[in-house]
């Protein structure tokens, strides 16, 4: 008996020391904040395969000026400040062997987006033009788009008299750090 | 019952939420590749693209040279065709990249110096992760006109000399513009890079009235500058001053303590 209780309080003992030691053992953890510059462009923006349409059925339409209000066409997220600049990947909007220029389209920043900086009404050609010009940085910028054809131009012989179908042409917007 | 804790609680998954809405898409890491080597060396840097998005995306991938005007504008010309051009150097594996929904990829861009480049000179270019569309992208009617949108990453690409380490600034002029067509003010600050190393710095312009002390300061524009170039940065002025003010200009270089102040008195 005399004997157990002896193991029983070196046991006792050994336990108490041993918890004091773990509670003394310090740990010291380096924790490193990895910054990298990024730039990306959200999936729900329109520009990532979006379509934008003009509809041309009546007289009406080839007299009036259409504009079609973009809503969200570009969500940027950006660690430095960037530009967007866009341009046209041919030079018509082209329908089999039709074409109606691309300088009928004019595009401009619509009031409404979180994306800062210069911002430039374009009208759309092959070369790189800016849209946006030193925007700050800053996470899902939005920038909303009004896509304008004015009736100058629908009225004029570049899309009256046309063969009716749909003109198409891929626009490219180009998102760089400054 | 909502208590504080519960109100946090909901608050925190309210915001991880909204930010993991935000981050589904494509990225590119990092925004500009800086190398550096000897004459005939190869070097490699890479380039992380993420797709966190549940679509499919192939990029094409190409370059194109471009030089920056003296508003700041990158204006782009063919590969090849600038005198500081490096886009015959740089290469990737594959001229097409495939990056599935969910994933991330990491892509080598190598650069073989040439043996007779420069070791003054910076090189540039700008390689480009064009969005492919795809069949589906068509336009919807069938009288009209369909724009179909896509989007394009450019990353820059610099080759510094290793011999290059001078990061240095100059303000070379402060002057007020005069637009007859408009009654908002401007000041335009000149600035050189007289290093010779790309420079990343910010431009702040502030006013003091010389009468009354009042101090107007303007928000501060970011720039980036290649060697032995020029630039202009516009700050437009409050609408109405009027009066004698010393307007002062501090330009704050990235990566370094060194500040270029400039100084001159304007009547508005």
């Amino acid at each position: 008996m005399k004997k157990q209780i002896i193991i029983a309080t070196l046991a006792l003992g050994a336990l108490v020391l041993g918890t004091s030691n773990a509670q003394a053992q310090t740990a010291t953890t380096t924790v490193n904040i990895i910054l990298n510059d990024v730039i990306s462009i959200d999936a729900g923006s329109v520009a990532n395969g979006g379509l934008v349409d003009f509809n041309y059925a009546t007289a009406e339409d080839y007299n009036t000026t259409k504009t079609a209000n973009v809503v969200n066409s570009l969500i940027v997220t950006s660690t430095k400040n960037f530009d967007v600049k866009v341009k046209a990947d041919g030079a018509n909007f082209s329908f089999g062997s039709n074409n109606i220029p691309v300088d009928v389209l004019t595009i401009k920043a619509a009031t409404g987006g979180s994306i800062a900086g210069t911002q430039n009404t374009v009208v759309l050609s092959t070369t790189d033009q800016v849209l946006i010009a030193n925007a700050p940085l800053g996470s899902a910028l939005t920038l909303d788009l009004d896509y304008t054809i004015p009736a100058t131009e629908s009225s004029s012989s570049k899309i009256l008299g046309k063969p009716a179908g749909t003109y198409t042409q891929t626009v490219t917007y180009t998102a760089t750090a400054l | 019952m909502h208590t504080p804790t519960s109100n946090f609680l909901a608050f925190f998954l309210f915001i991880c939420g909204g930010l993991s809405v935000f981050a589904q898409g494509i990225s590119m890491s990092p925004t500009r590749l800086f190398f550096t080597g000897n004459p005939g060396e190869i070097v490699t840097e890479p380039v992380t693209l993420s797709n966190t998005s549940d679509t499919d995306y192939v990029f094409n991938v190409n370059t194109k040279d471009w030089e920056r005007e003296e508003d700041g504008n990158k204006v782009y010309f063919d590969a090849n065709s600038l005198k500081q051009s490096n886009a015959t150097w740089i290469s990737t594996i594959a001229s097409s990249i495939n990056l599935p929904a969910n994933t991330t990829m990491e892509i080598i861009v190598t650069m073989k110096i040439p043996a007779d480049a420069s070791t003054s000179e910076i090189t540039n270019s700008m390689l480009f992760f064009t969005q492919i569309g795809k069949q589906k992208d068509i336009a919807q009617q069938q009288k009209g006109i369909g724009i179909i949108a896509l989007f394009e990453f450019g990353l820059h690409v610099y080759y510094t000399p290793v011999g290059n380490n001078v990061k240095s600034l100059d303000i070379v002029s402060m002057e007020e513009l005069t637009d007859t067509a408009s009654t908002t003010k401007k000041v335009a600050v000149g600035i050189e890079n007289d290093g010779n190393m790309v420079n990343d710095a910010t431009v702040e312009l502030e006013f003091t009235n010389t009468a009354s002390g009042e101090e107007i300061k303007l928000k501060p524009i970011n720039i980036s500058m290649l060697p032995g170039t020029k630039q202009v940065v516009l700050f437009t002025l409050p609408e109405g001053i009027s009066g004698s003010y010393l307007g002062v200009s501090i330009i704050k270089m990235a990566g370094t303590n060194d500040l270029r102040v400039g100084e001159k008195d304007f009547d508005f």
